[in-house]
């Protein structure tokens, strides 16, 4: 059942989190908590393209984020504030690894999880399959907005300013990457 | 317009990413150039293959070390900054 915190609007539960003590501050951050702490993992599961270290990341995040909702200036909302720490955190780790990781994907597809039925499922696995290694196959400048805007939902305005790159850039990203796979899945 | 721009507008249409000055021009083009048609139905079920991948997760737990954080009063540092 959904409480009533998780109905409320982000910056509703931003402004209580600000104003509040104990027990108000915790349920509001648990609230953006359980609302983003999903898709935020997805999203580092999908760059980093390995299970725990998306989990880890994730963590990493939130309290990141934890440490500075109290400054969160509302310039961007707090969707986009936590993609722009966890990508930031990514690049950390990337500039740390200096590569992205080669170990054995671990990440298993929603839909393919679902266990839809064994006919179903053996069809639609190997599309899955196919869709994924040629998301995968991108250039990371391509893959990186088209899984911001595509598989996360974000805006072109919100994945600019979560890459740090302007708007054109964006829409000149996403449309190369929808070329290219055309090109390997057509 | 050309084939190419027509292409790119595509894109930014099946992301509701088009300005009415766009929707227009590319409206136009379309009813120009009926021959199109097949293409853009190719480039619109790629970009709706895409939605294989997607999908939300259930929010994981909290690791032990933000549910500490979070039952921590505030403090004065915030080391927030050095990450946006």
């Amino acid at each position: 059942m959904e409480s009533a915190s998780n109905s409320k609007p982000d910056s509703e539960l931003v402004a209580e989190f600000r104003a509040g003590d104990g027990t108000l501050r915790q349920t509001a951050f648990r609230a953006l908590y359980e609302r983003h702490a999903g898709p935020i993992r997805s999203y580092l599961a999908r760059r980093c393209r390995h299970e725990q270290l998306a989990e880890d990341l994730t963590q990493d995040c939130f309290l990141k984020a934890l440490k500075g909702l109290d400054q969160f200036d509302s310039r961007s909302t707090v969707k986009t504030w936590f993609y722009c720490i966890a990508t930031n955190l990514f690049r950390d780790h990337l500039r740390r690894k200096s590569t992205v990781s080669e170990e054995t994907s671990t990440i298993l597809d929603e839909r393919t999880a679902a266990n839809p039925g064994p006919a179903a499922a053996a069809e639609t696995s190997e599309e899955v399959s196919r869709v994924r290694k040629a998301v995968d196959a991108l250039a990371e400048d391509l893959r990186e907005p088209l899984v911001l805007v595509k598989l996360q939902g974000l805006s072109y305005k919100d994945a600019a300013e979560v890459m740090g790159v302007t708007l054109s850039t964006v829409r000149m990203r996403i449309h190369r990457a929808h070329l290219r796979l055309a090109e390997e899945l057509r | 317009m050309n084939i190419e721009k027509a292409r790119e507008l595509i894109t930014h249409r099946l992301n509701d990413e088009l300005t009415e000055e766009e929707t227009r021009e590319l409206n136009e083009y379309i009813t120009a150039h009926p021959e199109f048609k097949e293409e853009i139905d190719m480039l619109e079920a790629i970009w709706n293959s895409l939605d294989l991948l997607a999908g939300e997760t259930a929010a994981p737990e909290m690791g032990d070390e933000l549910e500490r954080a979070l039952g921590t009063p505030r403090g004065p540092d915030s080391t927030l900054y050095h990450y946006i």
